[in-house]
């Protein structure tokens, strides 16, 4: 047999050659050492040249035909396809945003103009209760305008009041929301209390509303329905009526403790007006006059003018500066002279209301403070009741202040 | 004795000296041999190059002996340049 070739040997090394030739190769290198050491020559070029190109750090490319190379996708499919997710995952993002912050901006945007809308029903200007015939002194509000009137009136005359006055920290935002008027009953049951003002004495147990303003005795303001019974009453949906929530908060609040926050002070001429943000969203204005001889009259009725200031000798000089102003004639039980002296020792609970007045959603309270005579003034858009005791609150403050002056 | 690793300047000389012998080879002969390094058999070499079968052998061994002869003559002309530097 003839030597091997160099070719014949490195086909068989490769193991490209057949079985036959593969065996009759075999055969041969072990009878032939030259052709065995051809082997080993061949077997260290093989070697030599895969550690060779090995070590090439980038082997050249496209050197395969392209009938056997795969097929790829262009690059620019996939940039375009990564282009559309990014976009694709950017509105998504977006669109969820959205929807998670719409309920927030209705709920401000209903917030704002709940206090209007609440509070100045159309048929309100027919509830407008008179227990006096006369009206004493104009003071921040006025309940004779329209209901649309009224009702912006009362904000800008509180808006104003943070203005000019000094801020002593609680926000007289009307709109500021609430995390309470989210989570308060329905509204049904507050609107019926606010269109039926009841305000007559009842002892009976299944009034949802007592008022007992008798003299000499406390101001009995019991709000039986609670917010329990409101919810079973009117089971809504929350997001249904946010404005009305507004109000119902006002019902529950009703049996709580009053905390008063005393946010703006009003100096004007001859009486001092007090906004009170009682919880937030919610204020009151308590207007006292700052001379007591000019404010010591109360308006209870315009004939019964003569018969006060016969009574009163101090109080007959005063009108000629208020002109509209009549002469207290109050009955005897409800003097409030008769008081005087129970209110000396504890003033807050025993001042009976004198004028109630309730006018587009405005409550006010006036009534004579025993301890200087002067004429109260208490107004604030919610319930009497409600009302009544914030005033038990505010009298209670000023007899606190009025005994740390004293020695 | 544990020979030292090879630093990346060393393996960067080599690289350099593979690339050139690589290139010194016939064009047949070059494509042959990276064919084969990339796992392709002997009648697809042969297809490729428009070769038989039976000539792919002597080009592959053609081309390895050409490779690791050129990169032997790369490898002996650097170490005589180290030592001209060295001395």
């Amino acid at each position: 047999m003839q030597h091997l070739d160099e070719g014949t040997i490195h086909s068989w090394l490769d193991g490209a050659l057949s079985a036959d030739e593969a065996a009759r190769v075999e055969a041969h290198v072990k009878e032939c050492p030259q052709c065995a050491a051809a082997v080993a020559e061949a077997r260290g070029f093989i070697a030599g040249a895969s550690r060779i190109l090995t070590a090439l750090d980038n082997a050249p490319r496209g050197v395969i035909p392209v009938a056997a190379t795969k097929k790829r996708i262009d690059p620019i499919v996939w940039r375009v396809a990564a282009t559309l997710l990014v976009v694709a995952a950017g509105t998504l993002v977006v669109f969820r945003n959205d929807g998670r912050e719409a309920p927030i901006a209705t709920s401000n945007a209903d917030t704002v103009p709940s206090t209007v809308t609440t509070f100045a029903p159309t048929a309100a200007a027919g509830n407008e209760t008179h227990r006096m015939s006369a009206e004493p002194t104009p003071s921040l509000q006025k309940p004779g305008n329209s209901a649309r009137g009224t009702a912006v009136g009362g904000l800008q005359s509180s808006a104003g009041l943070a203005e000019k006055s000094t801020l002593k920290g609680g926000a007289t935002d009307a709109s500021k929301p609430t995390s309470q008027a989210l989570a308060l009953p329905p509204p049904v049951t507050y609107q019926a209390e606010a269109r039926a003002p009841s305000r007559q004495p009842s002892t009976s147990a299944g009034e949802s509303r007592k008022v007992a303003p008798q003299a000499g005795g406390a101001v009995t303001d019991n709000v039986s329905i609670s917010s329990a019974n409101a919810r079973a009453a009117a089971p809504a949906p929350q997001t249904i009526a946010p404005i009305r929530l507004r109000g119902a908060s006002t019902l529950d609040a009703a049996s709580e403790q009053v905390h008063l926050n005393e946010v703006a002070t009003l100096r004007t001429l001859g009486a001092k007006a007090t906004l009170y943000e009682v919880t937030p969203g919610d204020t009151v204005t308590f207007t006292e006059p700052l001379s007591a001889q000019l404010e010591s009259v109360v308006a209870t009725g315009s004939s019964a003018g003569e018969r006060a200031r016969q009574l009163t000798g101090k109080a007959a000089a005063a009108p000629s500066k208020r002109g509209d102003a009549a002469v207290v004639s109050a009955p005897d039980s409800q003097r409030p002279t008769a008081v005087a002296g129970a209110l000396a020792g504890a003033p807050s609970a025993l001042v009976p209301a004198t004028h109630v007045e309730v006018a587009n959603g405005v409550t006010t309270i006036t009534w004579i403070d025993t301890a200087t005579r002067n004429t109260l003034k208490l107004s604030g858009r919610m319930s009497e009741a409600r009302l009544q005791r914030i005033r038990i609150s505010i009298e209670r403050e000023r007899a606190a202040t009025a005994a740390k002056k004293k020695p | 004795m544990v020979e030292p690793e090879e630093t990346t300047i060393e393996r960067a000389q080599e690289a350099a000296m593979a690339r050139k012998a690589v290139d010194a080879l016939a064009e047949r002969d070059r494509l042959a041999l990276l064919m084969r390094e990339e796992g392709l058999d002997y009648n697809e070499i042969a297809e490729a190059l428009e070769l038989s079968p039976g000539s792919v052998g002597t080009t592959l061994s053609r081309a390895r002996r050409r490779l690791v002869e050129s990169y032997e003559a790369l490898q002996k002309s650097r170490e005589e340049r180290e030592k001209n530097a060295a001395s």
